[in-house]
This record gives structure tokens, sequence and C-alpha cells, in this order.
């Protein structure tokens, strides 16, 4: 079984473990894949004597020639671990339509009255399975005997949804009435039974019973939401459209206002439909304005139980002289008040159709404010507790902008083409964050108040020395000296912006002081892209067609991990080929700076500055599709409706950025962090369809 | 009639599903909820335990919390030349979340346990025996966290209120300073040297656990650490008098350093940490924080960065040159090696062969002193770093005491880290005496009871000639020997103000001379023979380590300490206290 891409713990497991497509690119090169050798390293490494099998013919490092890497050989953990999850799922539905009016004999054709009822109910066992074997690669990097775990695990899941629905619809002449109101209830049930043995004898008969310690574990939850719904739709000639909605929701997930109202409401108005519209029908088909305003609850970012503070009973272990002893504690900060989220939105919006449609336009702006949001408060350290966060109903975030959508279509040609486009803004403004709204950091990532979330934080680039005359002489915008006491020629200059202690001037600007710290730190760009865009097209002829899709975003940067770490100037992991460019005393005229097996100080040429963000701009080819239909007359109707095509998706990425893959998917507060992010594969199909 | 039927069943449903409201009251089935937790005295009990649980944790000390002290002083090195490199270079910028984190996190759960129990306490009916054994082992253990604390961040927020925790934004503490910290450990204390039972009083309840006697003695490194000298030599004449009990030197040196009964929790042991041998606590490997369990090993990492990376273990950390050649300069009274280098480094002296088994000076029952380490017979010291070399420890370790054939990393060595010894009683007993009166008779006789254990000679009144004199040999010579690669060296260095002073941290740069050939050498080491020192890169304000820079993120209330902010300490130290010269 495959590791997955994220970062795996393997509990037992000593040395650093890296989603698969880092390890792969950031192992020296110098590692062997395989090497029959290490079956058995007794004789290099003391420790293995331990060990039946050491490194099971996988490369390994070694300390004194490889240097102290504390990287796995991925090749090994992925040969070795052994990991699967068998699922199984029955989904039953039944649905149910009375007609109420017709039920008393009383059909109309002008009045409708149903009852709807929807039942539904899923039920998922899974079966998982984990194991690895005890080995061991280097005096840091192995997992010992005593430590080898194998888990199994049931896993069971039950969903039950139950809808009820009357709706009404009406015609009184011109009017429309639809009216609905219902309640829906949604119960799901978890339950979890884990066996878990550690220290397998060998041969291996991977059954828990056969460990020599054993133990087993069950949980089990259920959470609830119920709601109550009712909804009219008016409209009159189909000139007036109104609708108005009312949902009540409750959730067992949260535990203030645990039910709340939320309504939304919508109108519109065919302006071409009115008498005094002055363009013939056959130019302009459709003009529609449109505005809405909606509020909805949302609770998906919490599980079950999250306000409850609970117990961790007997789990905390002393011994007193030898002696074993079991304590308790309070360790996780719980926030007992959890409301709903609510999202609110506000769109006007135009739709044209000229032409008999063969140009569409559409036109929305929209402004989506997200409120009382689910928010990871942290949690100071000095509080001693485990939780580094805790859930809030913390964070306000507005999201705005511009949506255009336009189509031409030409069918009536012998050549029949549509070529559509479309162009969006996004505006991101964080309004409020957490109990003090102050700014967050991950890592280099900021989010502030008042502005966008996740920008890029660092140092300020500014060169390189080229000498150590440089270094000693290196002054800040005041003209004072900036204290480099660890720096060579080659090292990185960074700007010295502001001072440690906050001292700013009396415009309240900052102060540089000299040395470089934490608080010369600056927003260096955006993650999130200004305008996203996409072009298809599509064209017919003579049997032959030939589409073509392409998305694309502009007006942002990105930060690659794997990136970062190949232009590390330090150690002895993979480096990228930019480092045989490094500065030296005889290769000077470089933005590469120098290479050393150790940093010299606290700053460090690997301080995240400006010059590991890239342009992220892109456009991506992501398919192209040629086909040709045969006529149907070749094949005396044995065969009908046959096509041959080639397709080809992801085919190319016009792009400065280096990396597999421009269009990941950040994190919400690391929107332009590119961690790990498995590539796109590139596909080619031919392919040939026929109906006989 | 069919129509009735259908119209029957729909009202039924309608009306039967409107009562699901009631039902999103959910009832947690997995775990007692927190709401009624501390309120008995057996809760409180369990509760205590819990505190202990928290000192023996990576943070605090089964490994970094333990070891980082020791690579901070001048006696140990980071061999592997990673992960403890900021420490022993002085330099970290603030994001290693090994020594600017992990420690800070560690404590704080020991302040919020004691704190939770202090708050309870009062309010549980419970015998007075009960009651001061339960508050004045809490008390202790705050003391011992912000002890901690404050001598490895400097400026940290002193919680005691267990109210704050209720709302997130008390929550958001701000710093306290170091002396603010240090009133209120002199307070915990002074009322946990009142409360708790001495060794002899608690008997076999006391074996492990916190007694008047550790009050005391950590009182007497609180208030030595603010060079309050004449407070704390009371306190430490009531010690040697056996106020708070009765102590007094293992007869070997070694004891203290031995895992099983006999050897820990013995006489000469203020305080020490309890570990459990592998195999006795439990199985799981309890790493902080992802795997809190039940079936804790119960064991230290220690020996995973003390042994020798040749032998096994992970090879991080070596004792220095400097420490070693400070052992060979003084032969016992039989012209035989100090027996603490023997259970300090591990090296491979062909003299031991001659040892073993012997009536010697310092074992004249026979010396058990041979060149057999982990059951093997060495003839070349091994590699502390098998890439850089270095001298391995042997303190803390099973090095030395042969029960295992090899080293098994993880949280699993069951020797029990002796926090305090009565040796330091001793040795401070006689830096107080120097401080206060000078060189006198009384503080010579407190060192040599030290170096009788060891037979090495009698110090004489007229070996010494001035205070700076009696406090050089004191600080570079007796204590390093006694408690050579032990946590607390940083700390001393901290509390002479060695950082502050030009000519103390040229002497601090010749200790840390360390050499990255690949070799064991004990040689002595210059300038132009060394590699390079631990010493050469220290940065103002680092002899504290930076508080992590997520959790000043975190917490805007939270201001950095001086290495945060490469902030010099030495003039506002030398406004408060007095720096001895290099003598």
């Amino acid at each position: 079984m495959a590791l997955s891409n994220a970062n795996e713990y393997v509990q037992g497991l000593y040395g650093q473990q890296f989603p698969v497509m880092v390890s792969a690119l950031i192992t020296p090169p110098t590692i062997k894949a395989y090497d029959q050798s290490t079956w058995v390293l007794d004789d290099k490494i003391s420790a293995a004597s331990e060990y039946q099998y050491d490194s099971f013919g996988y490369g390994t490092y070694y300390d004194d020639v490889h240097g102290d890497l504390r990287v796995t050989n991925v090749l090994l953990t992925n040969g070795l671990l052994e990991r699967n999850s068998v699922v199984d799922r029955i989904v039953a539905s039944g649905t149910a339509k009375v007609d109420l009016i017709g039920m008393v004999g009383r059909q109309n054709p002008n009045h409708k009255f149903d009852y709807n009822l929807n039942l539904s109910y899923s039920k998922t066992t899974v079966k998982d399975f984990t194991f690895v074997p005890a080995f061991i690669q280097s005096t840091t990097n192995y997992l010992p005997k005593s430590n080898e775990r194998l888990t199994q695990e049931y896993r069971g899941y039950s969903a039950s949804l139950i809808e009820n629905f009357v709706n009404y619809d009406g015609n009184f002449g011109s009017h429309h009435v639809n009216v609905l109101a219902g309640q829906t209830f949604e119960h799901n049930m978890h339950h979890r039974l884990t066996g878990e043995g550690v220290n397998m004898p060998e041969p291996y008969y991977l059954q828990v019973g056969n460990a020599e310690e054993t133990s087993a574990e069950t949980y089990e939850s259920e959470d609830l939401l119920a709601s109550y719904i009712g909804r009219i739709n008016y409209d009159f000639d189909q000139k007036y459209l109104l609708s108005l909605t009312a949902r009540r929701d409750g959730s067992s997930r949260l535990s203030v206002d645990r039910s709340e109202f939320f309504q939304s409401v919508s109108a519109g108005w065919r302006i071409e439909r009115e008498s005094f519209f002055p363009i013939d029908p056959s130019t302009i088909s459709l003009f529609k304005l449109r505005g809405s305003y909606g509020e909805l609850g949302n609770d998906t970012n919490l599980g079950p139980y999250e306000y409850m503070g609970v117990m961790q009973r007997g789990d905390y272990t002393y011994s007193y002289d030898n002696n074993k002893v079991t304590g308790s504690s309070i360790s996780y900060y719980v926030n007992p008040a959890l409301r709903w989220e609510k999202k609110k939105t506000l769109d006007i919006g135009l739709d044209l159709a000229m032409f008999n449609n063969k140009l569409e336009f559409a036109f929305d702006w929209y402004e989506a404010t997200s409120e009382d949001l689910h928010y990871d408060v942290p949690v100071p350290v000095s509080a001693g507790v485990t939780n580094e966060f805790v859930k809030m109903n913390a964070a306000t975030m507005v999201n705005s902008g511009l949506e255009f959508m336009l189509t031409y279509r030409n069918f009536e040609s012998p050549v029949k083409y549509e070529v559509s486009a479309n162009f969006s803004t996004l505006n991101n403004e964080v309004t409020n964050l957490g109990v003090s709204g102050d700014s967050r950091l991950d890592g280099n990532y900021r989010t502030e108040v008042g502005r966008e979330v996740g920008e890029f934080y660092g140092y300020v680039y500014k060169g390189i020395f080229q000498s150590q005359e440089e270094i000693d002489n290196y002054v800040n915008s005041n003209g004072d000296f900036v204290n480099r006491p660890d720096a060579r020629p080659g090292d990185v200059i960074y700007e010295d912006i502001a001072s440690a202690d906050g001292t700013v001037d009396e415009f309240g600007n900052p102060v540089p002081d000299g040395e470089i710290t934490d608080a010369d730190r600056r927003i260096l760009g955006s993650g999130l892209p200004d305008v996203n865009f996409g072009l298809n097209a599509r064209v017919e002829w003579n049997g032959f067609d030939l589409s073509i899709s392409t998305f694309g975003a502009a007006g942002f940067q990105a930060v690659d991990f794997v990136d970062v770490t190949l232009r590390g100037s330090y150690r002895t992991l993979n480096k990228s080929v930019d480092l045989l460019n490094a500065w030296t005393p005889e290769n000077t005229n470089t933005d590469v700076p120098r290479v050393a097996y150790n940093p010299p100080g606290s700053v460090t040429n690997d301080l995240f500055s400006d010059r590991f963000i890239q342009d992220a701009s892109y456009l991506k080819i992501a398919n192209i599709t040629l086909g040709y239909n045969l006529p149907d007359r070749w094949f005396d109707g044995y065969v009908s409706r046959v096509r041959v095509y080639a397709t080809g998706q992801n085919l190319a990425t016009i792009s400065k950025y280096k990396g597999y893959n421009v269009d990941f998917a950040g994190g919400v507060f690391t929107p332009g962090y590119n961690y790990a992010s498995y590539p796109t594969p590139r596909t080619v199909m031919f392919g040939v369809n026929m109906s006989f | 009639m069919k129509n009735i039927n259908i119209f029957i069943i729909v009202l039924a449903l309608l009306t039967g599903l409107t009562a699901c409201e009631d039902q999103l009251d959910v009832v947690n089935p997995n775990s007692q909820t927190t709401f009624d937790f501390g309120d008995s005295e057996s809760e409180l009990q369990e509760a205590v335990i819990s505190c202990y649980n928290r000192i023996r944790l990576e943070g605090s000390f089964a490994r970094v919390g333990y070891t980082l002290d020791a690579v901070r002083g001048d006696e140990v090195w980071n061999s592997s030349q990673q992960w403890y490199l900021p420490y022993d270079n002085l330099n970290s910028p603030g994001t290693t979340d090994i020594g600017d984190l992990w420690p800070y996190r560690d404590w704080y759960h020991v302040v919020n346990r004691t704190n939770f129990v202090l708050s309870k306490v009062d309010g549980v009916e419970m015998s007075d025996d009960s009651y001061n054994q339960i508050a004045g082992q809490a008390l202790f253990l705050r003391a011992l966290a912000y002890y901690n604390l404050a001598t490895y961040y400097q400026t940290v927020p002193l919680i005691t209120d267990y109210a704050s925790y209720s709302d997130i934004n008390t929550m958001y503490a701000s710093n306290n300073t170091q002396d603010e910290v240090f009133n209120q450990i002199e307070i915990d204390l002074a009322k946990a040297m009142e409360m708790l039972p001495s060794r002899d009083e608690g008997g076999e309840w006391a074996k492990g656990r916190a007694t008047c006697g550790a009050a005391a003695g950590y009182m007497v490194r609180a208030l030595m650490f603010r060079h309050k000298f004449s407070e704390a030599y009371a306190i430490l004449k009531d010690i040697i008098a056996g106020t708070y009990g009765h102590y007094e030197l293992t007869a070997d040196y070694g004891d203290n350093f031995r895992e099983g009964p006999g050897f820990e929790n013995n006489k000469e042991s203020l305080f020490e940490v309890q570990f459990m041998d592998y195999g006795t606590g439990g199985t799981d490997e309890e790493w902080t924080p992802v795997n809190i369990s039940s079936q804790a090993t119960q064991g230290h990492a220690v020996e995973s960065n003390y042994a020798s990376q040749q032998l096994g273990s992970w090879g991080d950390l070596a004792g220095s040159p400097w420490l070693y050649n400070l052992f060979k300069k003084e032969n016992c009274t039989d012209g035989r090696l100090d027996p603490r280098l023997y259970w300090t480094l591990v090296t491979v002296e062909d003299e031991y062969n001659s040892y073993t088994g012997l009536k010697t000076a310092a074992y004249p029952n026979g010396d058990p002193r041979s060149n057999t380490v982990y059951q093997q017979d060495l003839t070349v010291t091994p590699l502390s770093n098998n890439a850089q070399g270095g001298i391995s420890i042997a303190k803390f370790t099973n090095a030395r005491n042969n029960i295992y054939s090899s080293i098994t990393n993880g949280l699993h060595c069951g020797v029990n880290l002796r926090l305090m010894r009565y040796s330091d009683v001793l040795l401070r007993a006689a830096e107080c005496e120097n401080e206060i009166n000078g060189v006198t008779q009384t503080a010579i006789d407190y060192i040599n009871q030290v170096r009788r254990r060891v037979a090495l000679h009698d110090l004489e009144l007229s070996d010494f000639s001035s205070a700076d004199h009696l406090f050089e040999h004191i600080a570079n010579v007796e204590r390093p020997k006694e408690f050579g690669c032990e946590n607390g060296r940083g700390i001393d260095l901290l509390r002479w103000g060695f950082f502050y002073d030009e000519a103390r941290l040229n002497q601090l740069v010749k200790h840390g001379y360390y050499k990255l050939d690949g070799t064991a050498s004990t040689e002595e080491l210059t300038a132009e023979t060394a590699t390079g020192s631990s010493f050469q890169y220290y940065y103002k304000g680092h002899e504290y380590f930076p508080i992590y820079q997520n959790t000043l993120n975190a917490n805007p209330n939270l201001k950095g300490n001086s290495a945060n902010k490469n902030e010099d300490n030495g003039p506002a130290f030398k406004e408060k206290y007095n720096i001895r010269p290099v003598w």
C-alpha cells in the first residue's frame, strides 16, 4: 500500500517522514534506492544487532558518509508500511409523493398540492489495517521491535435522513405562486473498535492476538441536525419574480442558540417582457435584472461534543520508587459556547441574451460576508493545556468581486462554433480575527484585520555580501551600522527595517535598530489570485469537432516547499542545480548565496525572504479534444454513431512557476503555500465509440 | 377509504417528527466531563500524580528539558552538530521548537495542574496531614516549574490563580519580570518547607516524592540565583544539621547514577525524577504531545542523547575535552584516577583494567572500575557521534551500570535523574561561606567532605589567597567535577554572571573547545588545535532561550525575552550583583 501524500506519523517510527513526493525529491541522490547489502547492517550500526532484518534491501545513508540525515528512504517506508482500508457501504432510500388534491378527487390544472416524503439511510463499515515491521536505517532512524504495532480497526457510520415537504403550486391568471413548507431531520452515528498489538513475533502472522501486548479501544459519537423550511415563490407574468425563504436550523454540535432562523430574499425583473421595452425580441430575447440577499448557517467545521470538556481519567502516570501510579487532570481547554457560523451573501446581476441567443452575457457583483466563523483561536502555551487551538465564533471575512461570462455561438453556418469566456475578480478582506483582533502568523503567512488572508511575510532580500569589508560597513536607511556578526562574504543581506523593541518615530514609522530580528519582517506578497479566467471554444465541421478548454489565474505568488528545501544553503539534503552557481570568492556575480554545512548563526541564508517567492500567474490548457464522427452509411447499419477521438488533459501550463503543480490548493491561512501538492498527470487518450 | 388511510399516515408522520428538537441534546458516552472533578481527596491525589507526570516528559526532564541546561553549560557540547546546536552555540533564532517551546510547554502544564490542585484543596474535607501533603507537593512542583521556566526563559508569565484559566482573554497572560517569578518561587517553597514531611518522617511515602528537604534544597538554589547568600546559608546549615531530614553522601559516588532500589532515592538525594526501567511501566513511548498514554514506558531518553552513537545511541551530546582534562589534573590519594571521571565520561583508560576488584583509596571494599561498557570489553574509547567524534557521557545512562548489553533508544532508560544531591548542599555551603566571610576553614571543610568521598587530598586554608581564588576553585574545579554533565551548570553560569564579563566569556570559550575530527580525542584543546568552541557563537541575550516565535505570535500580550531581542542582560545584572573576576 502506498503512503498518502501527507506527513506520515507512525507511532514509534523515528526519523522524519515527508510526503512521498517530497521525500523522493529531497533525499540526496547519492543514497541508493535499493541496496542488497542493507539487509544486515550489524557491522555498520551496533544497534542493528537487535534486528533480524535491518533495511530490507533498501538503500540507506551512513552518518560518516552522508551526514546524519534523519530522513527515511521513502521506498523503504513505502515498501514496509502495510496500510489499507476496506470500505463497504449500503444505501437505502425511498420517496413518496402524494397528490393531496387528487387524493380527494378534485384535480385542477391550476392548483397542485403535493406531499413529499424522502427517507434515506446509509451504513458504512470500514476495516483499517496498519503494520510496519521493525527496521533500522541508522542510529537515529528506525522502528524498534518493541514498537512495531499492528492496528486493526473497524469503523461504522450510519446516516439517516428524513425529509417531509408539502408543496402548493397555484396559478391565478398571470399570478403564479409556489409555496413550500417542510422539515428535515438528519441523524449520524459513528462507532469504532480498535485492536492494537505491540511487538510482533517473527515470522509475522498479522493478527492482533499474536502480539506480545494487546489492547482494545472503542469510541462512539452521534450528531443531529433538525431543520424547518418555508419558501414562497411568486411571479407575475414571469416578469416580476420574488422569492422568500425562511429556515430554522438546529444542530447538536452547538451549545448556544442551537436553533436559529435564516432568511433570504431574491427578486428579478425581466425588462424585455415589458410593453415599453423598445427592442425587438429577435435582437434582445432576455434582459433580466436580479438581486438577492440571503443568510445561511454552517456547522461543518465542528465535530461532535466540541463544547464539552472531558477527563482523561487515569491517563497520567508516574512512579514512586518504581511503583507505578496513575493520575488525572483537566488537560483540554474547551469553549462551552459555540453558535452557528453565518454566511450573508448579497448579489446583483444582469442576464442578457441577444440575436436569438447567439450572444449571451451575464454579469454579477457579489459580496459574501462570513461571520462568527468557527475559528481556531490559539490557546496560549502558558495555559498548560494539550490543545493549541480552541474553536470559537471569532472571525469575519468578506469576499467580493465581479463575475463576467460571455458566450458567442453560431450553429447556423457549415462551421458550427461556440466560444465562451469567463472572468472573475476576487477581493478578500479579513474584518475580524480572534479574540483580540490581532494578526496571526502561520509559518511565513500573515493574516491581519483589514487585509487579505495569509499574505507572505518575511525578510527583505537586498543581495549578497561580496566581501568582509562590505559586511563591516553595511548600514541601514538611517546610516547606522547593521550588526551581522555571523555573516561571511557570500551570505544574504537583509534589510534592517524596524526595532526589536518596537521603537517608532514621531509619525509612527518603524525605526531600524541595527540588528536583523523578527521585527524586520514585512508583507511580501499575496497568495490569492486577483483574477481567475477561462476560455473555452468548440468548433464542428463536416463530422469533425474540436474543443479546447483553458483556465488560469493571475495576480498572485506562491512558495513551493520542495523548491525552498532544495535551494536551502545548508546541510546535506538534496540540492537544486541552481546551487552549482552559488557564491564563492571566484563566482561573485550570482544571486545564489554561499553554501555551508551549518549556518553560522541565527541569521541564515535560509530565512524566509522574497527570494523564495515565485510569480504564480498561469494559464493552463486543461483539455483539447479532436473527434470525428464517421457517417452511419459507411457501416450498412450494423453499427451507428461511430466516433473516433483523441483527447489530451493537462497538456500545457504557461507559467514562470517552478514546481509541479501551480493550481495547488493552499491552506485557508496559507493560500500561497504549496507544501507538497501531488502533481496533476498529463493524460492523452485515443478512443473509438460505437453503438450497435 | 384508501385515500383516508394515506391522509392519516401523512398526519401521523408530520406530527411525529416535530419533537426532534429535544433530540439535539446529546450525551457524550465516551468520557467523564470535567465539571465535577477534583472535589474529593482521592481525586486530588490523582491530580497530584498528574503534576508529577508532567515533570517526566520530554520538555521537562525526560530529554531536552534536562539536557538543554547541560549543553548550555561548558561541560557538554553538541557532537551531532544538529538538533541541540542552537542551544550549544547559544544563538537560537526563536523558531526551534525543542528548546524554544518544549520546556516552556511542559512546565506550564505542571503550572496548570498544580494551580488546579491548589484551587481545590481548601474546599475539600481532609485531615491536616493530607492537606499538607497535597498542597505541599503542589507548591513544590509549581516552584520547580517556575524555577525551570525562569532560568530557561527569563521573563515568563506568572500564573497562580486557577480562575484565570476559565476565560480565553485572561489566558492571554503577559510577562512578569524574573524577580517577580523568583519572589513567587520563594513564597511557594517557604510554605512547602513547612508543610511537607521530611524523608525520615515520610518513610516509604516520601520515596520518590517531594519532601521538605527537597523544598529546602530548591529554596537555596532560588535564593543563590539572586545572590541572597545569607538567607541561603542559614537554610543550608539547617539541612546539614538534619532539620529537613537526614542526608549524607553515599560512600560510592557512582551510586547516584545507578538504577534500582538501594541506589535510587538514596540518602544523598534531596529530589529526583522517577523513571522506570523499560518494560516495568508500559510500552507506549510518551512523546509529547501526541501520545499521552496510561501505558507509558516511563523511561527517559537522556541516555539516547548522552551515550555513544558507536554503541547505538543517537549520539547528540558529548563531554568537553576541558572537563576530561580537569579530572586528569588531580588524582586520588593513592595516585589513581578520580572515580568521578569513570562515572561521568566513557573513556577507555588502561588503568581501569588494573583497578578491577582491587582495594583502592576511593573504593576500600573493592574497585568496580573496568573497561566494560554495556557488557562489552572496550579497548578504544567509543565515539560520541560517528561523524564528528567526541567523548560520550556516562551519567544517567546504563554505560557503567552494565545491566544491559546494548542501548535501546527512546524513552527507555530507567535511571532516576537526581536533581539535587547532598554534595550540592555542601558545595553551596562552601560558596555561601566564602561569599559572606571569605576564605575560611569552614568553607574548606565543606569542600573536603565532598573530596574525601572520592579520596582526593584535603584542601588547605593556605591554598587560597582570596575569596576570588576560592570561588574560582569552586566554580571551575569542584562543581564541574562533582556535577559534570548534570542539569544545573547552565544555571550556575547565569547566576555567576559569566556571560556578562569579557574575561569570563573568554574562559567559557576555552572550556567549550571541541574538535570535529571524527575521533574521541581527549587531548586538551587550544584556539589553534580546536575546530571551534560552543561559546564563540554566543549572541548577547541568548544565555536564556528565546520564547518560541509561534508562542509569541499567538499571544499579543506576551513579549520576547532577551534572546528574542538580542538584548544584553549584562548592565542590569551588574547593577544588582557582583561578578567575580577570573582568578
